[in-house]
């Protein structure tokens, strides 16, 4: 109110300045003390040896005390140390002394040198560090994810287990009348879909966090297919699941796990969602592309066009086929060997057909 | 009656496992922790012993498995709930029989434990040494297999396959006793089993079997093999 207003925009400005040190850590309080005994102590020191040492590379010191400023310090600190080099530089080193002027405009431009020095370094430094947390910080969820997958694969199998040991069990005792039976057979099935489930959501965090590995090998496609016929003996028996493995070539690399699971997935969709015969067929047609393709037929409703587009997408639900996930993996899985996965509707009946590449033998010694 | 020893944390799948054991006929006891697993062993002299991997007291079932290594070979069949490959190799490499991924059922695991128990016993000359199989007709003395008596050409690990499905007489032939018998001295690794795999395919090839509907050499998903007797 008294002040003249050169008076108060100083102290508007003196304001500014208290609240900007109000809002500081005592961290970088503390580097901005260090900073600026460091440069005047610098500067004095400099100005006390100038006789013996000559002034000519003087300004390198205070761009060397700039660059370690921008690499441990607050990029504000840093900007005040380039600041303060110049002041000092300019008072004390360059003639003439104990005056801001410069003698000679090109002597101007080391201290100046300075201030850009210091701004970029900062900033440079700074941008590290952000990169530096993001990483720490993506390190971090990578490792929560890793604990996570852990928890829920050991929490969730362990249930299971209890459950899948009494029921076997139970079906084991030979006074059961069949309904009894019956009913304990479904909730065998259940729990053995329930472990399906578990794996493919394992198997997809996994695939998402790329840590997922493929051990591929020379192995028998047939035999494949043979294993993951075996789990559906009743439906092999009675005819609702048959398998056309003519066109299977002799060996074809792949991981037997892994594909396994996808098969096993695939079939148990059909019998899901589609009608029985669930015919498996290897073929071998695709000579030209150096693929072979294994696919799943079943004689369901399909899948009406307009879902078709996002039948192998994660989490989306189509109607026809339950939430999505399942398929999700199947493909990702197939991906992950550098082979395809896509379906075929016909009126009446639906394929799932996957690709595994295939690539020249070299026949072993046995 | 064989003693089999439970050995995992899981209060609830101990007890269940126990109590469906003894329901199977066995002799079951069980404990929840490797730490007392010597001294158990040297006890109570289990036939065959049941281990989980993990521990929450931080125990690991691998160090008590080779630890118990160093004075008894009593069978030790791992089972755990991860089943990646190294988990695998690495239980097999510290002495384990055998490995099953949980869940499993019952029947499943009595497989497993029997295949282990036969390939203990030595193997009875006294058997008829004819095993007929259908069409098929594999004499163990004079290594003579037929099918619809025309003698099949085999290789001398094919017919070592098939002496080891017809010793078994019909009961499940695990991928670790093919191993044992036909790479002896080797782990049971994901590029062994596809080698067993492929060695099975020939011999089914050889028996003209419909792989979609095997007759003679049936696959046990996830454990191994059995002739169709």
């Amino acid at each position: 109110m008294l002040g003249t207003p050169t008076m108060r925009s100083s102290n508007s400005t003196l304001q500014a300045l208290q609240q900007h040190i109000k809002q500081l850590s005592p961290q970088i309080m503390g580097q901005y003390v260090v900073v600026f005994f460091g440069v005047i102590g610098a500067t004095l020191v400099l100005f006390a040896l100038k006789p013996y040492i000559g002034d000519t590379k003087l300004s390198l010191i205070y761009l060397l005390i700039i660059l370690i400023c921008a690499a441990i310090a607050h990029p504000s600190v840093t900007f005040f140390c380039g600041l303060l080099s110049f002041l000092c530089y300019d008072f004390f080193l360059v003639p003439p002394y104990f005056d801001f002027r410069f003698e000679l405009p090109s002597l101007a431009l080391d201290p100046l040198a300075f201030l850009v020095v210091a701004i970029v370094t900062g900033a440079i430094a700074e941008r590290a560090r952000q990169h530096a947390s993001e990483k720490s910080a993506y390190q971090r969820a990578d490792q929560l994810r890793a604990t996570m997958l852990n928890l829920v694969s050991h929490n969730l199998h362990t249930p299971l287990s209890t459950v899948k040991t009494v029921l076997t069990t139970l079906l084991t005792k030979e006074n059961l009348d069949s309904d009894s039976k019956q009913l304990l057979l479904y909730a065998n099935l259940e729990v053995d879909h329930l472990n399906r489930l578990v794996e493919n959501v394992l198997q997809l965090s996994r695939l998402e966090a790329k840590t997922m590995r493929i051990a591929r090998h020379w192995d028998a496609l047939d035999e494949l297919v043979t294993t993951v016929l075996a789990r559906w003996p009743d439906a092999v028996a009675d005819g609702s699941l048959q398998a056309d493995l003519t066109g299977t070539p002799f060996l074809v690399m792949f991981d037997f796990e892994l594909v396994e699971a996808v098969l096993t997935n695939l079939i148990d969709n059909a019998f899901r969602h589609g009608h029985p015969p669930v015919r498996v067929f290897v073929a071998n047609h695709d000579q030209d592309k150096h693929e072979v393709w294994v696919g799943v037929q079943d004689y369901g409703p399909g899948v009406p066009a307009p879902e078709r587009a996002q039948l192998f997408q994660k989490f989306v639900h189509v109607k026809a086929r339950g939430i999505g996930l399942g398929l999700a993996v199947c493909k990702g899985l197939i991906e992950a060997h550098g082979g395809r996965m896509w379906a075929e509707f016909e009126a009446g009946s639906s394929r799932f057909i996957f690709s595994l590449p295939l690539t020249a033998y070299a026949e072993s010694e046995d | 009656m064989t003693h089999l020893l439970v050995v995992d944390d899981e209060t609830q799948f101990r007890q269940a496992l126990i109590k469906s054991l003894i329901s199977q006929g066995y002799r079951a006891t069980g404990i929840p922790d490797p730490d007392k697993l010597a001294s158990e062993v040297a006890i109570q002299q289990p036939d065959v012993i049941l281990l989980d991997l993990t521990f929450a007291s931080g125990t690991n079932g691998l160090d008590a498995c080779k630890q118990l290594r160093h004075w008894n070979s009593v069978p030790v069949i791992i089972i755990s709930v991860s089943d990646d490959e190294p988990t695998k190799v690495n239980a097999l490499s510290a002495g384990a029989d055998d490995f099953m991924v949980k869940p499993f059922g019952i029947l499943e695991l009595l497989a497993r434990v029997h295949a282990i128990q036969r390939r203990l016993v030595a193997r009875p000359g006294l058997q008829n040494p004819v095993v007929q199989v259908r069409d098929l007709t594999i004499n163990l003395q004079t290594r003579r297999v037929t099918l619809r008596g025309a003698p099949l050409d085999l290789t001398r690990k094919e017919y070592k396959l098939v002496e080891i499905l017809a010793n078994a007489r019909g009961e499940l032939v695990t991928y670790q006793m093919l191993l044992d018998n036909l790479w002896p001295h080797e782990l049971l690794d994901a590029d062994k089993r596809s080698a067993i795999r492929s060695l099975v395919k020939r011999l089914r090839q050889k028996l003209r079997e419909d792989l979609g509907h095997p007759e003679y050499v049936l696959t046990q998903p996830g454990m191994g093999f059995r002739l169709d007797v």
